[in-house]
């Protein structure tokens, strides 16, 4: 993959950095290594298609053929093959597999497009690439999941063409270090404050405290236990109220204000954001 | 037992609150005709609608008209836009009753007029059917409320409702 790491941080930049950090404090030093570069810079373009894997070489051919609907993303929701390298004033054509749905194929800068997505297998498409550069596309309902393309026309970037590589090592940016420093610190502190303690008390016999072993010495000399409990005597009533001379008027009036609360939510809730809103379901 | 004269009072209220409940859903029943989606729509084999070959309206997606001011719209919901809908916004006119046929040749979908409650899932091999009065004009999106895959978040559409005088018939799909 060509893609680059950069300021921000992935969960996946995390995780290895968090294993980075395991590795460090075992004493052993964590050695990135450098990014695989496919010699051309899609700018994060493929950091989402499965199928990418480098980019063909078609230079040389009059007509190269791209297909719409190959195994990839999940599904068959991608390019085949999704970067091809081709020489300016080729014409590509786009070949629908008849898979995965219904598919198009629309340029994010460049204006060509295939129209309303289509799923007959057989349908094509051509555009024929003039200018030397790097051509993007993508299928518009299958953007989200990655079923995107480039068409690179021209040398541009040949020759270190590897095929591909993926990101190794350790390339996290400051704010990543700050928080997987800070994720670590919580980890290890109950054990840092163990051996604070463990530091404190010296290995010295464990048991009561001072205080506390006064105190039960204290009890063993009285030699009567903990004080018992005194009954608190039973006081007269001031005055007694019969069932109906019992007014909880307080209790009447919560009931009250929650019945014009519940009122006031019934008729908002089913009158005016039910029935209030646009057309309804009448069949 | 001897119930309090306070207590018979919040009985009374709970119970008038329940007969009000039901009042109102008899009401919407009646009154503005709130229906719920039902069987209606029937069955339909996915992979027959996945092909085009179904042999149905869905074969050609868009909308129909069946009468002076009632049309039939054909959607084929699937992974992941909306046909019509999402290419192309559904283009119906105001003061029209339009009944909504639905269905999904792959996976489950949601069918959602934002805003509102006309709201259905769109099963495969089920054809969701409901009927929309659009009184004015306007424009509503069509959301899927179902998770439906990696692409679910993008999958929306459009209903433009125009004038009567603007609206040139079905334009097809």
């Amino acid at each position: 993959m060509s893609e680059d790491a950069g300021p921000t941080v992935s969960r996946r930049g995390l995780l290895r950095g968090a294993a980075g950090t395991a590795i460090a404090a075992g004493g052993v030093a964590a050695v990135g290594t450098a990014a695989g570069q496919s010699g051309v810079d899609f700018d994060g373009w493929f950091s989402d298609v499965s199928n990418f894997d480098g980019v063909v070489d078609r230079r040389g051919q009059g007509e190269v053929t791209v297909e719409v609907g190959v195994e990839g993303n999940g599904d068959y929701w991608a390019f085949g093959p999704a970067a091809v390298r081709v020489d300016p004033g080729t014409t590509v054509v786009f070949e629908w597999t008849g898979e995965g749905s219904a598919h198009n194929v629309v340029a994010e800068n460049d204006g060509y497009s295939s129209g309303d997505p289509v799923r007959e297998a057989g349908t094509t498409f051509e555009h024929t690439f003039e200018e030397t550069g790097i051509s993007k596309y993508y299928c518009d309902p299958h953007l989200a999941v990655g079923m995107k393309g480039a068409i690179v026309v021209g040398d541009m970037g040949a020759g270190a063409d590897a095929g591909g590589g993926s990101p190794g090592g350790i390339s996290l940016s400051e704010g990543a270090w700050l928080l997987v420093g800070s994720l670590g610190l919580a980890v290890a502190s109950p054990l840092l404050f163990a051996a604070f303690l463990r530091y404190r008390r010296g290995g010295g016999p464990s048991g009561p405290s001072e205080e506390t072993r006064e105190q039960l010495q204290r009890v063993d000399e009285v030699d009567q236990g903990p004080p018992r409990a005194e009954e608190a005597p039973v006081e007269k009533p001031e005055t007694t109220i019969e069932h109906d001379e019992y007014d909880p008027s307080g209790t009447l009036s919560l009931v009250l204000g929650y019945l014009v609360l519940v009122v006031l939510l019934w008729v908002f809730m089913y009158f005016v954001e039910f029935l209030g809103r646009g057309p309804t379901v009448i069949g | 037992m001897e119930i309090h004269r306070f207590e018979k009072v919040w009985i009374a209220i709970a119970l008038l609150l329940i007969v009000g409940f039901i009042a109102t859903i008899a009401y919407g029943a009646l009154g503005p005709g709130v229906k719920m989606v039902d069987a209606s729509g029937g069955t339909i084999d996915p992979e027959a609608v996945a092909a085009g070959e179904s042999g149905t309206a869905f074969d050609d997606p868009g909308v129909r008209q069946t009468g002076p001011n009632e049309y039939d719209v054909y959607v084929v919901a699937r992974q992941f836009q909306f046909a019509p809908g999402t290419s192309q916004p559904i283009e119906v006119p105001a003061g029209s009753t339009v009944t909504f046929h639905i269905t999904s040749p792959d996976v489950t979908h949601g069918f959602n007029i934002a805003g509102t409650n006309v709201n259905t899932m769109v099963i495969p091999g089920q054809v969701a059917e409901l009927t929309v009065d659009f009184d004015e004009t306007a424009s509503y999106g069509i959301v899927c409320h179902e998770y439906c895959g990696g692409g679910h978040h993008t999958m929306e559409g459009t209903i433009e409702v125009v004038p009567q005088a603007e609206y040139d018939g079905p334009g097809g799909s």
